[in-house]
């Protein structure tokens, strides 16, 4: 019977080699992706990544209950991510183009497919900041409804329908690239 | 299960159909972005960074002395606050004394003779010395005022001869006189008289050249008397050649409008233009 990730991270927090690798392993592409996602050059991205485990040490866990560990972590991650851009905004750099250089294509994809993954990467990136990361909260990084509502602050509901409207954007903005039209 | 897949995870008023295109479409989307990969030193920089946290909270769990060091720390920085917090609120101060001053009994002064200090006179003149001073200055200054006012108008031209004829003119005195102004002839150092009550203006004139050509400030009393008497009783002439001794005398505003006894229409002048006046003349 595997351990709670709240023991985990208790584990970690006292030094512990095995939960440190499992939280490396488990945590750090997702975090980093999301970093990445968000618009971030992939050193800053790992270094963002690294500061989210640090900061994890300092606080106290409230995430005892099992699957809310990676809630607890991108709330860091996105309060990291919002400190970083208000501190970078007069400089217009290259993490403002949406470049997303550390995105990968998986080792089985087809031309087509990396083609239409690409096409899917581009509209995320053009969607409103609210859509994409509603997207990226409940989606990409899989989390229960819930724990996206308590990371934005807002109602379960609320979060219902912002996926619900935010894939229809997506959606239409594939249709007006011609990629349905490919399918 | 993804929350997704939950048929309550969709509004109610959504149909069938969308849900699943958009259902197959979240699909595509995790797939089209997968987790990214770290970098081959990502676990071991943050290994670096996190093993000092690590090492601080083993040893602060670890090491009882650690703690109380912490712990003592910690109070000596709250004692100060506290500490004056409670002085503040709690101990009250205590009440003010009244001041007051206690003047100490005026002792009585006690002059005693002390005949070991000398005492010293003061420099100040008494007022009838100073009274006696201010009234040979006053002569004086009018002596130098005639003197003054004699050389300025007939100075003795340098290797001029003197005109004799003027001379041959003039009163006995007054020829004395201006043979003593022009340096033709050597004051006596006495007068010839000692009785002034006779004496004619233009002798009395002779005198007062030979004093100013002595340079000398002082005269017989009789002599002043003689002038006095001859200006309160004397015609036009007589005054003209009293004029420079009642200037001595009183000043030279009661010789106004008396001509200079000199012979010749020339060289007169009038005693109301001199306008020098000395610091101490003010009339007696």
């Amino acid at each position: 019977m595997s351990r709670p990730h709240g023991d985990k991270l208790a584990r970690f927090r006292e030094g512990d080699a095995e939960a440190f690798a499992q939280l490396v392993a488990e945590m750090g592409p997702r975090l980093k992706g999301y970093f990445l996602r968000q618009g971030a050059q992939p050193a800053t991205a790992e270094d963002l990544t690294q500061n989210v485990f640090l900061r994890t040490l300092q606080g106290k866990s409230r995430y005892h209950e099992e699957g809310r560990l990676e809630a607890y972590f991108l709330r860091i991650a996105r309060n990291l991510w919002i400190d970083h851009r208000r501190r970078r905004r007069p400089v217009v750099g290259d993490e403002d183009l949406g470049v997303v250089e550390g995105m990968q294509a998986g080792p089985v994809e087809t031309a087509a497919v990396r083609d239409r993954a690409e096409r899917l990467r581009a509209a995320l990136r053009e969607l409103d900041p609210d859509s994409h990361e509603i997207l990226e909260l409940a989606v990409l990084q899989r989390l229960a409804y819930r724990d996206v509502a308590a990371i934005l602050e807002i109602p379960v509901g609320t979060v219902k329908s912002r996926v619900f409207y935010a894939l229809r954007r997506l959606r239409q903005r594939l249709d007006g690239s011609g990629m349905e039209e490919e399918e | 299960m993804s929350e997704l897949d939950r048929a309550d995870a969709w509004p109610q008023d959504a149909s069938p159909v969308e849900i699943e295109r958009l259902r197959a479409l979240a699909r595509e989307l995790a797939e089209a972005c997968p987790d990214a990969q770290m970098s081959a030193g990502f676990a071991a920089r943050l290994r670096e960074r996190v093993a000092p946290r690590w090492h601080w909270r083993d040893a602060f769990r670890r090491e009882p002395l650690l703690r109380l060091a912490a712990g003592l720390l910690v109070a000596c920085a709250l004692a100060v606050p506290v500490s004056a917090a409670v002085y503040l609120l709690l101990v009250r101060p205590a009440r003010q004394p009244a001041l007051s001053v206690d003047f100490a009994p005026a002792v009585p002064l006690r002059r005693e003779p002390r005949p070991d200090v000398e005492t010293v006179p003061p420099l100040r003149p008494d007022l009838e010395d100073l009274q006696a001073l201010a009234v040979a200055t006053e002569r004086d200054n009018r002596f130098a005022l005639s003197s003054y006012d004699w050389r300025r108008r007939f100075p003795r031209p340098p290797g001029q001869p003197p005109d004799r004829r003027a001379l041959a003119s003039l009163p006995a005195g007054a020829a004395v006189g201006l043979e003593l102004r022009l340096g033709m002839r050597r004051p006596a150092p006495q007068s010839d008289r000692a009785d002034w009550s006779d004496a004619a203006a233009p002798e009395l004139w002779a005198e007062l050249e030979r004093r100013l050509a002595l340079d000398r400030s002082d005269w017989p009393a009789g002599l002043e008397a003689r002038v006095r008497a001859l200006w309160a009783v004397g015609d036009q002439e007589s005054r003209n050649w009293l004029a420079p001794w009642m200037v001595i005398l009183e000043g030279p505003q009661v010789t106004h409008g008396y001509a200079l006894p000199e012979p010749g229409a020339d060289l007169r002048v009038f005693w109301e233009s001199v306008r020098w006046t000395p610091p101490l003349h003010s009339g007696r």
